[in-house]
């Protein structure tokens, strides 16, 4: 028995054949391997594009107009290509930030200020994530269903609340007036959106948290195998969603000082728009936040470039259909080369 | 003989009416291979449940170096340093080797930061490769995913994670179905090396030739107890074999 004698102290030479030969990395592999390799090349391709067909694309207004067009997207997207990593969706985001977007509005015109909402609306954030995920987790039922449910219930609340009027600051809040600044050109919401996107990055990347994201998305069944606390990691998740979405409604508060009813709309779809663009998968357990912030800011030049060449604004939703096909269609070429 | 490290005294398991485990007594002792045998439905996958803290035993007691314990979760189980590597479960496809290899443990190689546990990347890939290493597996490249490996050496790495984490039972469910058979001849390989280190190996598997081969001891389940536990020395392949179908070590026709 020849595998008996191996194991007589040599197991190490034993062991040499296993790992068979691979080919060495090449140039293209790096370049390729990972999640937003895709979105990078795309990002780049769009500047190009406008830069040399959009008269001035380059100008201070236009780049202006990119940037906050992004913000409230880009900050929930950040909260949603969380979540779709760790394997879940969350549809009722668009409506979260209407109605967060209007309870700050009320509370501020009841006398709360502008520095204690922002807590307040986080923790309401929190609250509805957590709702969506205990149920999801803990009755097994698809999130679609369940995100989808507080889609309706949440938008229908906002219209009965709001009575389908806009309604708008009394009087300008002095620390909301603060955080609507404008830095190098650059909006403030703008600086809200690359905050989060740099922390959760941060955390999906480099800490155990992130680690386990992953994990649950990729398999939840193997996580919880492996010790990790699958439900209590999707739920996490869910909360972050909901309470980034919350925050994007503050943070649109801050800009405009005023909301409309059906403020954030069709959000959803567009924001798991541009976190697949970004390179997500749909089945959880791969993304990147960093391709997702790079697919939002597509999304806001796809829209600006288009309004400056002159074509009609209808074409921009064709645009960015078309966009979406075009980057699954890399993506899936990008995920083959690093997963198989 | 080396002390028993964990003990099965005289367990049952009932799902309702379903008597699963009837009174099942089972030794695992440091350095030695426990082949655990047995057909379909005879029992096996819930006696792995009940050691890997999955499923409690209704009635009987599960001794840990001689005192009595109860392992009331998976992660119980798992503090204990009893790790258990499932067949196609217990590893993220989507993730490289070395978020792998640590999933679960992160604790050990990070750094404490305020709120958060911080990875350390290079210092995670680096152990990750020296501890493949020490059982004579040899990827240079960790940050390959766990997709792009073959059957043999996703296991490889589940044991070595075993064998790094210094889990005092490993228990390996079917670590040869679906491998080929120069693989097979590894991971078997990998389980002797383990057993060296001085792990206690509990080996299930429907594969009386791959137990016989690296197996010191069998236990044979049939229909949800103890069929007979024997050394290597005092059984035959067709002893074996004949436990798993009858329960006796004669050959019975068996009825068609």
């Amino acid at each position: 028995m020849t595998t008996q004698n191996q194991a007589a102290g040599q197991a190490p030479v034993a062991g040499a054949a296993i790992a068979r030969k691979r080919p060495p990395k090449t140039r293209m592999d790096k370049l390729l391997g990972r999640p937003e390799s895709g979105v990078i090349i795309a990002a780049i391709m769009v500047w190009v594009f406008f830069a040399t067909f959009a008269p001035h694309f380059f100008s201070a207004r236009v780049t202006a107009n990119v940037l906050l067009a992004g913000a409230s997207l880009g900050i929930i997207a950040v909260g949603v290509a969380t979540l779709m990593i760790a394997g879940q969706f969350d549809l009722s985001v668009g409506s979260v930030y209407g109605l967060s977007a209007a309870l700050v509005v009320l509370m501020v015109n009841h006398g709360v200020p502008g520095w204690a909402a922002l807590p307040i609306i986080m923790v309401f954030g929190v609250v509805l994530g957590t709702i969506n995920g205990l149920l999801v987790t803990r009755l097994e039922i698809h999130s679609l269903i369940i995100t989808l449910g507080a889609l309706m219930f949440y938008r229908g609340v906002l219209l009965a609340i709001t009575e389908g009027f806009p309604i708008r600051l009394k009087i300008p809040d002095p620390f909301m007036s603060m955080l609507d600044f404008e830095a190098f050109g650059i909006p403030g919401p703008f600086f809200w959106f690359i905050g989060f996107a740099a922390i959760f990055a941060y955390v999906l990347t480099r800490t155990r948290f992130g680690n386990w994201l992953f994990a649950t998305g990729g398999s939840p069944e193997a996580a919880r195998s492996m010790g990790v606390p699958a439900n209590r990691v999707q739920i996490t998740a869910f909360a972050v969603a909901s309470m980034l979405a919350c925050v994007a409604g503050y943070v649109s508060v801050a800009r405009f000082s005023s909301v409309d009813a059906l403020r954030g709309t069709g959000m959803e779809l567009e924001v798991v728009l541009a976190v697949v663009v970004g390179g997500a998968s749909l089945n959880g357990g791969y993304g990147s936040i960093i391709g997702a912030a790079l697919g939002v800011l597509i999304i806001g030049m796809i829209q600006q470039g288009l309004i400056l060449m002159g074509i009609s604004v209808y074409w921009y939703q064709a645009g960015i259909g078309l966009l979406l096909i075009v980057a699954a269609i890399v993506n899936q070429y990008v995920r083959k080369r690093s997963i198989s | 003989m080396t002390k028993a490290i964990l003990e099965l005294s005289n367990v049952s398991k009932s799902f309702g009416r379903v008597h699963s485990l009837r009174g099942v007594n089972l030794t695992v002792r440091p350095g030695e291979v426990l082949g655990l045998l047995g057909d379909n439905g005879a029992g096996k996958s819930t006696l792995i449940k009940v050691l890997a803290g999955v499923h409690q035993p209704t009635s009987g007691d599960i001794l840990w170096d001689g005192v009595k314990t109860n392992l009331d979760s998976p992660r119980v189980a798992m503090m204990r340093g009893i790790s258990v590597v499932y067949q196609d479960l217990g590893i993220i496809p989507l993730l490289s080797i070395w978020r792998n290899f640590f999933l679960g443990r992160e604790d050990e190689v990070s750094r404490k930061l305020p709120f958060h546990y911080q990875l350390r990347h290079s210092h995670m890939r680096e152990v990750a490769r020296g501890a493949l290493q020490n059982l004579g597996i040899h990827i240079d490249d960790v940050d390959l995913t766990v997709a792009k490996l073959s059957g043999g050496e996703r296991q490889s790495i589940a044991i070595a994670r075993a064998v790094h984490f210094q889990s005092k039972v490993l228990i390996l469910d079917e670590p040869t179905a679906a491998l080929s058979l120069k693989e097979t001849a590894k991971v078997l390989a990998y389980v002797r090396e383990a057993r060296n280190q001085g792990v206690a190996v509990v080996l299930i598997t429907h594969n009386i030739a791959h137990a016989y081969e690296v197996c010191d001891r069998f236990t044979v389940l049939f229909h949800g107890s103890v069929a007979e536990t024997a050394d290597r020395e005092s059984v035959t392949e067709q002893q074996l074999a004949n436990l798993i179908n009858t329960g006796t070590r004669e050959q019975r026709r068996i009825a068609v």
